[in-house]
């Protein structure tokens, strides 16, 4: 255990995660799905980074690596406690763990399967008081409605059951949870995707808010390039299991370094008829993470590999301060972005 | 654009598709008005419970059981048979399952769906499916029909269509398997092609691929889109007009431009101003529509969207229903600020 106070939150090294593929009667292991392939970045305190990719990348296994909901296959998840102390995770006893979890919390996709239906709101959300000590009844429900209040729910309403909320209220309480232990990290995957429309704002409103009243450290988990560029301060590009690109927003989104980023901006649709333009239309599909192909990961469907492409693993290289990105060509690649 | 000179292809008139249940009657559809015009794309952009696909299940008359259609028509234009002239039939009087709407249904209009795990029989090769709905409407030998089969899915994309033909639908992607459902749906020559989401289970990179072979065949083929969905930036893309729908009814009409950058009723406005955007800065503050879609057994009195409605006008609004009228060049709008 070392003291440093400027050390980033979280700080994640090398993170793989394997899943095992078994077959017949004996369930031999035959191979495996790469669903992390090693995995470098960290998150300060304070800040939002957002964590983005297509179905199959990897994004929510990595988030679920490092909340220790799966054990990850190798690699190291540095987190830097509240008093200034870091830790390996990986090396923690299952007591330490459990103490430190309290500063992670997780908020979910779904605000209609996340939440028990048979709970109501006080149990709900005073249940991880509850499970990390606060034993007393009328400290619990003071705590709730102070909750509840917090993210725009009425006190009033904390004996009611989930199914009588609407999918943006639902979400509230989950939130809500999330916050009752008072985190640090707040792991948040897809939190909006299965929103209306026009709930969504309401929700990231008020994700922004909490940040700024709590000091949260957000990972925000989503497909949505819109939404991510809204929350974000920094963003990250996975491709199957490996991360291609991390920069800061405004300098991913305008200056893309990686032809998969450059290809996933331009497939986002803005909702104004008068941008409808030549669009990179990728060929192919995401590749099979059991069998990924040789060299850099996106080659079969880049518009730029070179030979170099289909047989090395790009470096994953900063190529300025703080814009890293996986590509072979990163240097010499004019890529379009978002103007 | 001018006003299209020709008759649509498809007017729907005060359509009300209703579910009575037992507590109480749920109006999904509740006095629609749309006009597609031949070749043209419609796009119908709604939050859920707006009716949007109701409305589309209504048009193809395979609305679920307690739903029926309790008044309005849907005139639709049927081709010209060996050379005669085109007839309109009223699809709202036929019988759902008599021969005449089983010859349009699948034939003449054709339904792709956003689900394409589920659109396809597990235990039937895809071929076969195709080939199923191919016989069903042509005359065609079995050897024919293979060979048309493997013609569509070759125009669709599909990459060695000889052997995928034979293939399950598990064996194929979620991309190659909503291509070979729009090879299906293509397959009999529709003049209507009713999208319903055909891009929201589907990834952004695989999303831009669809969106331009739907492009494709539209030119090639002729056929009017109906496209249903929730996502603005796809209506942008691909519509020419755009109807708005909030529960159950169309709130607003007009071509693509004007909806986007001259939207009239506050709804329409609202939803605009509540979407983050690729080309906003990130980190501002996002303006949401206050409230959520009312539960459909709860329907407000008036104007649905009155209660979140930020022009609300008291003694009005909550009273009586505004129509839909007529404020521009096939630009219409039912809001009582525009009367």
């Amino acid at each position: 255990m070392t003291v440093a106070s400027h050390a980033p939150l979280l700080r994640v090294a090398g993170l793989q995660k394997f899943f095992p593929i078994r077959k017949g009667f004996l369930r031999r292991t035959v191979g495996h799905v790469r669903a992390v392939d090693g995995v470098n970045f960290h998150i300060d305190e304070g800040e939002t980074l957002g964590l983005v990719g297509e179905s199959g990348c990897g994004k929510t296994t990595t988030a679920r690596c490092i909340l220790r909901a799966i054990e990850p296959t190798s690699g190291e998840i540095f987190m830097r406690r509240g008093n200034g102390t870091v830790v390996e995770m990986g090396a923690l006893r299952p007591a330490e763990l459990r103490a430190l979890r309290r500063e992670m919390q997780m908020i979910f996709q779904d605000p209609f399967t996340s939440l028990n239906p048979r709970m109501t709101l006080l149990d709900l959300v005073g249940e991880p008081l509850l499970v990390h000590g606060m034993k007393s009844r009328p400290e619990r429900e003071e705590r709730v409605a102070d909750l509840l209040r917090r993210v725009g729910l009425r006190p009033e309403y904390m004996r009611r059951f989930p199914h009588a909320f609407s999918g943006g209220e639902r979400q509230r309480i989950g939130i809500a949870r999330a916050l009752a232990l008072q985190p640090r990290l707040v792991v948040a995957d897809e939190p909006v995707s299965a929103l209306d429309v026009s709930v969504q704002a309401q929700i990231l409103n008020l994700l922004f808010d909490l940040q700024k009243d709590f000091r949260l450290t957000y990972l925000f988990v989503a497909h949505d390039l819109s939404v991510v560029r809204y929350i974000s301060d920094r963003v990250a590009v996975m491709y199957v299991g490996r991360m291609v690109e991390l920069a800061e927003t405004e300098e991913l989104f305008k200056t893309p370094k990686h032809p998969y980023t450059a290809a996933l901006l331009s497939a986002v649709l803005e909702p104004d008829p008068r941008t409808r333009s030549r669009r990179i239309v990728l060929q192919g599909e995401v590749a099979n993470p059991a069998a990924p192909p040789s060299g850099c990961y996106f080659h079969p469907r880049c518009p730029h590999a070179i030979d170099v492409c289909r047989t090395e693993t790009p470096a994953w290289q900063e190529i300025s301060r703080g814009h890293f990105v996986g590509c072979h060509r990163a240097k010499e690649l004019q890529l379009v972005g978002v103007e | 654009m001018a006003a299209d000179p020709r008759p649509p292809l498809l007017s729907v008139r005060n359509l009300k598709t209703y579910f009575a249940q037992d507590e109480g009657t749920v109006k999904a559809v509740d006095g629609v008005n749309l006009d597609l015009y031949p070749g043209a794309t419609l796009g119908i952009v709604g939050e859920s419970g707006c009716g949007k696909s109701v409305t589309a299940r209504s048009i193809l008359r395979i609305v679920d059981r307690p739903g029926r259609i309790v008044e309005g028509e849907i005139h639709f234009r049927r081709p010209a048979a060996n050379g005669g002239p085109s007839a309109t039939v009223d699809l709202a009087r036929l019988d759902s399952n008599g021969s005449e709407m089983r010859s349009i249904r699948g034939a003449e209009i054709a339904l792709i769906f956003q689900e394409p795990m589920s659109s396809f029989s597990p235990v039937h090769t895809v071929g076969n499916q195709i080939i199923e709905a191919i016989l069903l409407h042509q005359k065609l030998s079995r050897r024919e029909a293979r060979d048309r089969a493997i013609d569509m899915l070759k125009r669709v994309g599909v990459s060695s269509p000889e052997e995928r033909v034979d293939q399950l639908s598990n064996q194929l992607s979620g991309g190659l398997r909503q291509r070979a459902m729009i090879a299906m749906a293509l397959s009999c020559h529709p003049t209507l092609l009713i999208a319903d989401e055909p891009t929201t289970a589907l990834d952004v990179t695989t999303q831009t691929q669809i969106l331009e072979l739907m492009r494709r065949l539209q030119r090639e083929d002729g056929m009017a889109i109906m496209l249903i969905t929730h996502d603005l930036g796809v209506v942008a893309e691909m519509a020419t007009d755009v109807a708005v729908m909030y529960l159950g009814r169309v709130v607003e009409q007009a071509p693509v431009d004007a909806i986007f950058h001259a939207p009239r009723h506050p709804y329409t406005r609202a939803l605009l101003r509540s979407i983050p955007r690729m080309r906003s800065r990130s980190r501002e503050r996002l303006t949401p529509i206050a409230g959520a879609v009312p539960h459909p057994y709860d329907r407000p009195t008036g104007c649905p969207f009155h209660p979140r409605c930020a022009e609300f006008m008291a003694g009005r609004c909550d009273r009586e229903a505004p129509v839909l009228k007529p404020v521009g060049d096939r630009h219409a709008v039912s809001c009582f600020l525009y009367e």
